[in-house]
């Protein structure tokens, strides 16, 4: 019956404060070494903080408090045309609570995880059409993520979680009053402007289940839901330019600027782990992302325009200005397959040490750029390493233990052809390829 | 002993967190322009060792010239001298045309060879005068021949191909900088501005068909004879009168296509003239800039564009532009360059044309 009230409680937070779904930094780079040198495949047995994004049923599993702070860093090295292009190491400080409790005869545990960009605490950047850009790595990766979780165990073969993840949008105004002068702007003209910006927040959903039947098998599914990041950016001018012929001439401006900065498809993982001995652990998951859903990346624009220049000026007024209409990208859902092994090297009672290796291949969702757009990005192979140490015998100093993990990932994107549909396209045709090479580390403390 | 490793290992992962937590800036997205679409820009007077800044001129001409273009490093152009005491300009001209009754015969001169795009100290493009090539001889041609387009080909041999009263005319040398030898002519009639270029295993040439108004298209194998395919290509967009001056370049872009482009001149409503682009990979079907304002918009006044391709995906346009002197239009030469991002100085060597 207990478990019940709590499966029924992390039901009803969810659908009381999710009330959208969105998209995360760990999508593109993962979260917490252990998870990430497994390339991702995780979902069915994952019980540290990091499953707080990958299956927050996870966290109730081990029974542990866990505290969880780690590094990594993705240094992309992407080319177009064989240049390399504009995107910067990515830097991200990773933390992680893993929290148990009791109510009734149900075991419960709340968890967080906070992925901290060491560059910006967010970033959001225009998209300029005829500037090819590496969507998935030029400003997707370089923002706060924050999620919370419950979760509970209704049985001891069952685990169910659920939580929130946090993201900001943003409303930025700009307002301009005054006279502005034609020939001496800098000496002549009086103007005042206000600037205002508003970062609100977003919510979205994520909830999964572990099942683990048997001490040699673990199932496990999640699910994080969509999300959709919108910029709003506002600019009002209202001045008097002066300096042109004998009166002021009225002007009135307004930009008005919409624009998705950020999707996060929804997307479901399945997962399974199979341990068939005391020493090896293989993991497989395969993911479902929504990105047919990906909304246009284009600014949907309102720009008016309004001043009555006296005749003989030579002045022209354009009766409209116009943008480029939000067109469609396009995308197509991605099954992406992950593989993980794990091999415990030693185990003693001071210790145990595991190696892991992953692979992890993403077709890409954007199709390739042969029209107006330039969003770039290529399929993906991935593969992990890492290394985790436990150490177990740290009494009376630490009742518990300490766990160090360290993961190194190298993708390679494999060339592809952007082949224009028309000759006369301003960028014209272009090829993508790249590499990155990511390292980071870990360190959880667990107290039993 | 193992709790001090302890310690010490958490300390040194606590001390590789803090001390990443250094932020740094990069730039927007890199401009990518493999298409040779512009805008292109005047080049600075770095880029034309200071010879006219700003107006990007790269050869200081005295005489009146109508077209110039650069093949193995050397500038091919059309120049006639005023005449003495020469008439008031006539007024029913349109502003920035040649009054050829104020000019002499045109003929055809050719710089003395540089690298074109390497010698910072002595201008990336920019070219000395040089001696005459080419000046009427026959019968058809009439006293002058100008447009001058030179196309060297695999084994070196090079075709000056050039217009005149009667139509377009071919004259060999060893090589571009050889003497050269009128071959044939007229092999396109009431045509000029030739532009050839080798695109699908033969020479093609486009055209001014001065009686359509348009550009024209024709064929050969051995550069001598020309086939006419067409005398009015399908480029025109709606409301353009008039498309003149085409000059021709075939590209390989980083896909691997081989593309024929051609930049012409089009006159459109208000005669406003501007240069544009077209191109083709199968001379069948042609793509055509739609944009009002062309490849050139901050370039006013600009004619005659003859492409020069460069490495790392530069184009770069000789070009003619207003310029009077003594009350005499003449037309400056002068120079053009995308992706407009990027300098010519430093720039590498010329690729060799397909």
């Amino acid at each position: 019956m207990v478990s019940r009230v709590a499966a029924a409680l992390v039901a009803l937070w969810v659908a009381l404060v999710a009330n959208r779904a969105e998209a995360t930094p760990p999508d593109t780079h993962g979260l917490f070494s252990r998870s990430i040198s497994l390339g991702g495949a995780v979902t069915a047995d994952v019980e540290d903080s990091s499953a707080n994004y990958y299956n927050p049923a996870g966290l109730v599993r081990s029974g542990e408090l866990r505290l969880t702070v780690g590094y990594l860093s993705v240094s992309p090295y992407l080319n177009i045309n064989d240049e390399r292009s504009s995107v910067e190491r990515h830097g991200a400080m990773v933390v992680g609570l893993v929290a148990p409790a009791t109510f009734g005869n149900a075991r419960l545990a709340f968890g967080l995880a906070l992925h901290l960009p060491d560059q910006r605490l967010a970033r959001t950047r225009s998209a300029v059409v005829t500037r090819p850009r590496w969507e998935m790595y030029d400003t997707r990766p370089g923002r706060i993520y924050l999620a919370t979780n419950i979760a509970v165990s209704p049985a001891p073969w069952l685990t169910i979680g659920a939580g929130i993840t946090f993201q900001s949008p943003s409303d930025l105004t700009l307002d301009i009053r005054g006279d502005a002068h034609a020939t001496s702007p800098d000496s002549m003209s009086r103007l005042e402007h206000q600037f205002a910006g508003d970062l609100t927040s977003i919510r979205y959903p994520q909830a999964g289940i572990q099942i683990h039947p048997h001490e040699k098998f673990s199932f496990g599914v999640a699910y994080r839901g969509e999300f959709e990041l919108r910029n709003r950016i506002v600019a009002l001018a209202d001045a008097n330019i002066i300096g042109i012929g004998a009166d002021p001439i009225p002007l009135q401006f307004s930009l008005v600027s919409d624009t998705t900065s950020m999707f996060g498809p929804q997307q479901v993982s399945v997962g399974a782990v199979f341990d068939p001995t005391s020493w090896l652990h293989l993991a497989f998951e395969l993911t479902w992302y929504d990105y047919s859903k990906h909304p246009s990346l284009i600014a949907d624009q309102e720009i008016l325009l309004s001043a009555d220049p006296p005749p003989g000026l030579g002045i022209t007024i354009p009766d409209e200005i116009t943008s480029l209409p939000p067109l469609p990208l396009n995308l197509h859902d991605t099954f992406v397959p992950r593989v993980g092994i794990e091999i415990t090297a030693a185990r003693t009672e001071a210790y145990t040490l595991q190696t892991r290796l992953g692979y992890v291949y993403e077709n890409s969702p954007f199709p390739a750029q042969t029209g107006t757009l330039n969003f770039v990005d290529n399929d993906k192979h991935t593969i992990t390493a890492g290394v985790g140490l436990q150490l177990t015998d740290l009494e009376p100093t630490l009742p518990g233990s300490l766990s160090i993990d360290v993961h190194a990932i190298y993708s390679y994107l494999p060339e592809r052809e952007h082949i224009k549909d028309s000759l006369v396209d301003p960028v014209g045709d272009y090829r993508s390829d790249g590499h990155l090479f990511g390292v980071g580390a870990t360190l959880e403390v667990a107290f039993e | 002993m193992m709790r001090r490793r302890s310690i010490g290992l958490a300390a040194m992962t606590l001390a590789f967190v803090a001390c990443a937590t250094l932020g740094a800036e990069t730039d927007f997205p890199d401009i990518i322009q493999s298409s040779g679409a512009g805008p292109f820009r005047l080049l600075t007077a770095e880029e034309t060792g200071g010879l006219a800044a700003p107006n990007g001129r790269i050869y200081f001409n005295r005489q009146a010239v109508q077209r110039s273009m650069v093949a193995d490093g050397m500038l091919f152009y059309d120049g006639a001298d005023e005449i003495d005491e020469p008439p008031d300009r006539n007024p029913d001209l349109p502003e920035g045309a040649l009054d050829f009754a104020q000019l002499g015969p045109s003929r055809i001169f050719r710089s003395e060879p540089r690298p074109v795009g390497m010698d910072v100290l002595e201008g990336a493009l920019s070219f000395n005068g040089g001696p005459m090539v080419l000046e009427a001889s026959e019968a058809w041609e009439g006293e002058s021949v100008f447009d001058p387009w030179v196309h060297v080909d695999d084994d070196g041999t090079a075709r000056l191909y050039y217009a005149a009263e009667g139509g377009i005319g071919v004259a060999e040398a060893s090589s571009a900088g050889g003497a050269f030898s009128k071959v044939a002519g007229p092999v396109i009639t009431d045509a000029r501005s030739p532009t050839v270029v080798r695109f699908g295993g033969e020479l093609v040439m486009l055209f001014e068909a001065t009686d359509t108004g348009t550009i024209g298209l024709a064929r050969s194998s051995d550069g001598r004879a020309f086939t006419e395919d067409t005398r009015e290509l399908d480029l025109a967009l709606a409301g353009e009168s008039e498309l003149a001056r085409p000059g021709a370049v075939v590209a390989t872009t980083p896909t691997g296509r081989t593309v024929l482009r051609v930049y012409f001149e089009a006159v459109g409503a208000e005669d406003l003239r501007i240069v544009t682009l077209a191109a083709t990979v199968d001379l069948d079907s042609w793509d055509r800039l739609e944009s009002e304002i062309g490849v050139l918009s901050t370039v006013e006044g600009a004619r005659a564009p003859a492409p020069l391709l460069l490495d790392d995906g530069i184009t770069a346009l000789t070009l003619t532009r207003p310029r009077e002197s003594r009350g005499v239009e003449v037309h400056a030469v002068c120079g053009a360059m995308a992706p407009a991002h990027l300098s010519l100085v430093d720039a590498p060597e010329p690729a060799a044309e397909e």
